[in-house]
C-alpha cells in the first residue's frame, strides 16, 4: 500500500518534470534532475518498504571504514 | 547580491539554529555549571577553521569553494569534492529538518506526520531561494529583529526563579570540552556552508563571518548559563528542550501565560533559516558544478531527496546522540577543515611554482 502511494505521488511528479526538461532540450539539467531525484526516490523506497538506509549510521560506518583503512 | 550587515545575520541565526534544541541539555549534562563555556571553545574553533576558509575564498576572488576545488584539483577531482559538498549541504538540511519535526511532535502538534514538517519547510525554502541571494539576505534581515528581542525578553523575564547557587561550585570543569569534542565540530564547522553564499556579498564578508561566529557562540553561552541558572544542572540535563521548559514555566500577569508559543516560533524560524541557507548552498553547488541552466527542477529534486533524508536521517534522539557524539567532529572536521586547507595548501603551491618559472 505505501509502496503504492509512493509510487502514485512520486512518480508522475518525477516523470513529469524530467519530460519537460527533455522538451526543453535541456539534456544536462535532465540529467541532474534524475539523479538527484531518483536518489531521493531509493531512500523514499527503503522507508516505504520500512527499510529505511539510516544515514547518520551510514555516516558513522564510512568513518570507521576511514579509521581502518588510515591505521591499517 | 548581499550587504554585509545581511550576512552578518545570516551568519549568527544559521549558527544558532538547531544549537538550541539539541545541544543545550547534552553539554549541561556533560559540563555541569561549566558548560556556559563550551560554546566559547567550540566558537573560537569556529572563528580559526573561518580564517582558513577565509584564506581560501581570498585567494581565489568571486569564486565558492566548488569552484576553487575544479580549478585547483582538475574537473574529476573537483567534481568529487562538489558531489561531496552537495551530499554535506542535503544531509546538514535533513538533520535540522528531523531535529525540527522532533521538536513539534515532542511539544506541541504531536499527532502531525513528520513528514508534513518537512515536505512545508522544504516548499517555502524553495520558494525563497528561486528569488535568489537577495532574497534570502533580505528575508532573514527582516526577521531578526522579530527573532532576538522577543527571544531574550521571554527569557529575561523567566529569571524571576534565578538561583546563583546552581551554577556552583564554578570553573570546576572549564576544559570539559576536549573529553567531548562534538561540540567543536557542531554548530560551528558547519558555517562552511555560509562560504557558498560568500561571493555574493559585496565587501567585508570576512569581518561578517568571524563576527558572525562570534556572537552565535556567546548567545548560545549565555542560554546555557541563563538556562543552568534557571533549572539547575541536574534538571537541564534531563529536559529535552529546556529553553522551551524555562519559558514554559513563565507567567505574565492573567494575560500573558503562553509564551512558549512565542519561543516555537522563534525556535522554528531560525531553523527555517538554516534551511534557507542549506538549499542555497546545495542548489549553488548543483548549478556551479554542472553549470545548469534552470533552478525550480532541481530545487524539486532536492525536496525529494532531503524530505527522505529527514525521515531516515536517524532511528530515534538516543541513537542520534550516541552517533553524533562518537562521529560529528571527524566528519564536521574533514569537510569544514581539511578539505579547504588542502585546497588552500594547493592553491598557494600552484601559485609560488608558477612564480618561480615566470622569474627564470
Amino acid at each position: 500500500m505505501r509502496m503504492w502511494l509512493l509510487y502514485l505521488v512520486l512518480a508522475p511528479l518525477i516523470v513529469l518534470q524530467a519530460a519537460w526538461l527533455i522538451y526543453r532540450k535541456k539534456f544536462r539539467d535532465t540529467a541532474v534532475f534524475l539523479a538527484i531525484s531518483l536518489a531521493g526516490f531509493a531512500l523514499w523506497a527503503g522507508i516505504a518498504y520500512g527499510r529505511p538506509i539510516i544515514l547518520n549510521a551510514a555516516i558513522g560506518r564510512i568513518i570507521e571504514a576511514a579509521k581502518a583503512l588510515a591505521f591499517f | 547580491m548581499i550587504s554585509r550587515g545581511q550576512y552578518y545575520l545570516l551568519t549568527v541565526n544559521y549558527t544558532l539554529g538547531t544549537t538550541l534544541f539539541v545541544t543545550i541539555n547534552a553539554m549541561i549534562g556533560e559540563a555541569g555549571p561549566d558548560a556556559w563555556m563550551m560554546p566559547l571553545w567550540a566558537g573560537i574553533t569556529g572563528m580559526l577553521a573561518a580564517l582558513i576558509w577565509i584564506a581560501l575564498l581570498r585567494s581565489a576572488p568571486g569564486r565558492s569553494p566548488v569552484e576553487i576545488a575544479r580549478d585547483a584539483w582538475g574537473p574529476a577531482a573537483g567534481a568529487v569534492v562538489g558531489i561531496l559538498y552537495l551530499a554535506v549541504f542535503c544531509v546538514t538540511a535533513a538533520w535540522a529538518l528531523r531535529n525540527l519535526s522532533d521538536f513539534m511532535n515532542m511539544t506541541i502538534m504531536p499527532r502531525t506526520p513528520p513528514s508534513m514538517f518537512h515536505i512545508m519547510f522544504l516548499f517555502v525554502a524553495g520558494y525563497a531561494v528561486a528569488q535568489g541571494s537577495e532574497t534570502v539576505g533580505r528575508l532573514n534581515a527582516v526577521a531578526t529583529p522579530f527573532l532576538a528581542g522577543p527571544f531574550w525578553i521571554s527569557l529575561a523575564l523567566a529569571t524571576a526563579d534565578w538561583d546563583w547557587e546552581r551554577l556552583e561550585p564554578a570553573f570546576r570543569d572549564p576544559w570539559a570540552i576536549f573529553r567531548f569534542p562534538s561540540h567543536l565540530g557542531f554548530p560551528f564547522l558547519e558555517a562552511f556552508a555560509m562560504t557558498m553564499l560568500w561571493p555574493k556579498v559585496r565587501s567585508g564578508a570576512a569581518g561578517a563571518l568571524v563576527l558572525g561566529i562570534a556572537s552565535a557562540a556567546l548567545s548560545i553561552s549565555l542560554v546555557v548559563f541563563m538556562v543552568t541558572g534557571l533549572l539547575g544542572p541536574e534538571r537541564a540535563a534531563r529536559i529535552n528542550y529546556p529553553i522551551y521548559t524555562v519559558v514554559q514555566e513563565v507567567e505574565f500577569g492573567k494575560a500573558l501565560v503562553n509564551i512558549h508559543s512565542v519561543l516555537t516560533v522563534i525556535l522554528i524560524t531560525l531553523i527555517f533559516v538554516k534551511l534557507l541557507v542549506l538549499l542555497y548552498a546545495a542548489c549553488e553547488t548543483i548549478s556551479q558544478l554542472f553549470r545548469t541552466s534552470s533552478r525550480w527542477p532541481h530545487l524539486l529534486a532536492l525536496g525529494i531527496l532531503i524530505s527522505a533524508g529527514a525521515v531516515s536521517i536517524y532511528e530515534n534522539p538516543i541513537q542520534n546522540r550516541i552517533l553524533n557524539n562518537r562521529y560529528t567532529f571527524i566528519y564536521d572536521g574533514f569537510y569544514a577543515v581539511l578539505i579547504p586547507a588542502l585546497l588552500l595548501a594547493t592553491v598557494r603551491l600552484r601559485r609560488a611554482l608558477a612564480g618561480r618559472s615566470r622569474r627564470r
